[in-house]
């Protein structure tokens, strides 16, 4: 059976190139990202944010001997478990993983620090940003937030002119840096400190690049989105014409003769099951492995179960997860499956009788209440919606926003999606859509005191989280097992474990016992970050 | 005085027999007695093609595909590995020789071979944009990923063929029953029967009278039919 790596983080970083399907979109875009202007990748989970950095990084690397721009990618995955005392906290962390990350990939690439502020005594200076970073890291555990002496991290001027001075010594054009998970969508106070940062550190030497998900906006005072950066979507247009192949390319870098013999087979029904992915290799990756024949009775079952259930899985555990938000949550289910997506249905089944156009879009109004765009925001991080125009002019001039719905969602409603599915995807057009007006009676269900997500809600969500067993994480029986062996009976236990702790109590060697607390500090990540 | 190495082949027939039963008693009974009637689809083509070219390429990859079963059904993996292997090589080899006699006479006269390499090339094989449209041009877009389907089959065949160090630990040292080596061998083999297909539907049906392709239509329906392009074969 084929065994996939659904995701970047499990494909080797020198290995990414041999996984890449070239698109004329995504080589534009890697273009872009490789190059002396800073951009921000949007896009929601599983689209191929963090592949196309990787992959920027790696032909930067490759190339690095004749273009001398040094690659640096830094993942801020872990912030969003952070509990820091106060917001500037946040952009002292970010810039000393930014400045420990810059020193690693320096030395990765075989340049020798010259003496500038940053490689004053290199080796003690790295040493002192990792274990800052290290101590930012565990701030987040209740009751050990430390007061952070930040005296010797250097402001942003100095981290500035330091690069400029190692790049002029080691004869580096630019650096640019790829910063994934940039920014957590439920944590405003963060995006602010994040775009700071982001504007802050710009140079003639440093080109920052993000990845972040849509529904990221609090810039902050400072960022102007227009002036300080390229917002790039990205979004895979399904109806443009090299679509499905591009996608099968995909596949086919990873599935095994047997798979890809029934993929040829029968690739009518993986067109259907691409288009239903609706962009996102991540998710045809997740429902080709559910459907091993590629048989229309397997693409029907798959269709109505992943896209009617599944896909809501992840936007039903931020509920869980995040108590406070929880009427946005359940609002925007609703409003998609009770409201959006059978007005929808009923639409085009009447369009296709007709031998008309049909439809995957709708509009919201510009006036319709902050709460609700919020909700919508968040529908989008799932990829549950996608924002497609902002200012879009419907019936009687009104101006608003055309968001697409997910189609695997849409063609879930269809009794046998592999027959009459294809018929809806073949007629889409952009044309048409329903409009939801600034008062529309489905907005009134979603009653809530806050109109933004706060920090302090998060934190007493994120307490809360802590404090659930191990076997809420995504690992093996026996790992959970060896954990409560050593009494790390809660998610908080083992982050605070260290690795002599375990080695010690299990009397295995360093190779195992840092294999076990790596394998559980990432799910514990995986889990919380979600 | 008995022939003892008469009685030790005997023997190992037995142990045969006894492998034989436990691979169609097994869970992947009903697919083996399925894919055993790909045996008589070959000899329908063979039927077919008497007139039209030269066919001893063809008998002996029905003949390895028989041959392959017998291992396959007996124990004897890494045999019908080598044997699934030599018939999807057959298959291509008489696909491209069919189209060309000068090179099929060198090639009986033992002058001239055709390597793996040159049947699947991208630019002149015969899944090959170039050769697909001189046959049946509506699938020529599958070419390339035929290309990838038989190329990664030929690979992971090869694995248990030339002693990949995992392969072998997987085979079995003496004749027995191995649930997932048969699983494998039919997972193989059902993508060769698919690839072989679709190389003969390509490369000759459009040349067959409507009688032939009265015996080619199930055959046609049930491995091709997720190909919207072969469908226009009998539209009518």
């Amino acid at each position: 059976m084929s065994d996939f790596k659904i995701r970047t983080e499990t494909i080797k970083p020198t290995k990414i190139l041999d996984y890449f399907v070239e698109t004329k979109e995504d080589r534009a875009i890697i273009e872009r990202l490789k190059s002396d202007s800073p951009v921000i990748l949007v896009g929601s989970r599983g689209v191929g944010k963090s592949f196309l950095l990787r992959v920027s990084e790696a032909e930067l690397k490759r190339d690095l001997a004749h273009k001398r721009v040094l690659p640096v990618y830094v993942s801020f995955t872990q912030g969003a478990v952070l509990q820091l005392t106060n917001e500037s906290q946040f952009y002292q962390w970010m810039l000393a993983k930014l400045c420990s990350s810059f020193i690693r990939s320096l030395k990765k690439s075989g340049f020798i620090l010259p003496h500038t502020v940053l490689s004053n005594g290199a080796g003690a200076q790295e040493e002192y940003l990792t274990r800052l970073v290290d101590e930012f890291e565990s701030s987040w555990k209740p009751g050990q937030a430390q007061d952070v002496d930040v005296q010797f991290l250097p402001s942003i001027d100095d981290f500035k002119d330091a690069v400029e001075d190692i790049c002029e010594e080691a004869e580096i054009e630019a650096v640019n840096f790829f910063i994934d998970e940039a920014a957590h969508i439920l944590r405003p106070a963060q995006q602010r400190q994040f775009f700071g940062l982001y504007r802050d550190i710009n140079s003639p030497y440093i080109n920052c690049n993000a990845a972040v998900y849509p529904g990221v906006t609090s810039f902050g005072d400072y960022f102007q989105p227009t002036h300080d950066a390229i917002f790039i979507n990205l979004e895979r247009d399904i109806t443009s014409a090299g679509y499905v192949e591009n996608m099968r390319n995909m596949v086919e870098k990873q599935a095994d003769s047997r798979l890809l013999g029934k993929i040829a087979q029968n690739s009518s029904n993986f067109s259907l099951l691409a288009y239903a992915a609706n962009g996102n290799p991540r998710v045809l990756l997740k429902t080709l492995v559910k459907t091993p024949s590629v048989s229309s009775r397997e693409v029907n079952l798959v269709i109505k179960e992943y896209y009617k259930s599944e896909i809501w899985e992840e936007h039903s555990l931020l509920a869980d997860k995040y108590s406070g938000f929880v009427a946005f949550i359940n609002w925007g289910r609703d409003f998609v499956e009770d409201t959006v997506l059978p007005d929808m249905k009923v639409k085009n089944d009447s369009y296709l009788e007709g031998d008309k156009k049909t439809s995957r879009f709708f509009w919201i109004h510009k006036d319709a209440p902050a709460r609700i765009k919020k909700a919508l925001g968040l529908l989008c991080y799932t990829g549950i919606i996608s924002l497609h125009s902002d200012a879009v002019k419907a019936t009687r001039s009104g101006i608003g926003a055309r968001y697409s719905v997910n189609l695997g969602c849409l063609l879930s409603l269809e009794n046998t999606p592999a027959s009459t599915g294809t018929a809806i995807v073949k007629n889409l057009t952009v044309k048409r859509m329903t409009e939801y007006g600034s008062n529309h009676p489905a907005y009134s269900s979603l009653v809530t005191d806050l109109d933004d997500f706060d920090d302090q809600t998060i934190s007493s969500a994120l307490n809360k989280q802590l404090e659930k067993p191990v076997d809420f994480l995504d690992l093996p029986e026996w790992l959970i097992g060896s954990l409560k062996g050593l009494s790390l009976n809660t998610i908080k236990d083992v982050l605070e474990a260290t690795e002599e702790t375990i080695q010690r109590a299990y009397y295995v060697g360093q190779v195992r016992s840092r294999y076990i607390k790596n394998e559980a500090t990432s799910a514990v990540f995986e889990y919380l970050s979600g | 005085m008995g022939n003892h190495c008469k009685e030790h082949f005997a023997n190992l027939n037995r142990r045969i027999g006894k492998v034989i039963d436990e691979s169609f008693a097994s869970e992947h009974g009903a697919s083996l007695t399925e894919l055993f009637q790909f045996s008589e689809d070959l000899n329908i083509w063979l039927e077919l093609l008497s007139d039209r070219t030269d066919r001893t390429i063809l008998v002996s990859a029905i003949q390895e595909f028989e041959l392959g079963f017998q291992a396959v059904v007996g124990g004897q993996y890494r045999y019908s590995f080598i044997a699934q292997r030599y018939f999807l090589e057959q298959i291509f080899r008489f696909i491209y020789l069919s189209t060309n006699e000068l090179h099929l006479r060198h090639w009986k006269l033992g002058l001239r071979d055709i390597s793996w390499g040159a049947l699947v090339d991208k630019e002149n094989g015969i899944l090959s944009k170039v050769f697909i449209r001189a046959f049946y041009p509506e699938v020529e877009v599958e070419g390339d990923h035929l290309i990838k389907v038989a190329s990664k089959l030929y690979r992971e065949s090869s694995e248990f063929i030339h002693g990949n160090f995992n392969k072998i630990e997987e085979l079995p040292n003496n004749l027995e029953f191995h649930s997932s080596l048969l699983g494998r061998w039919i997972d193989f083999m059902e993508t060769c029967k698919f690839v072989a297909l679709f190389l003969l539907f390509m490369r000759f049906s459009k040349d067959i009278d409507k009688q032939g392709m009265a015996r080619l239509e199930d055959m046609a329906k049930e491995e091709l039919g997720g190909i919207e392009e072969f469908n226009i074969l009998f539209a009518n």
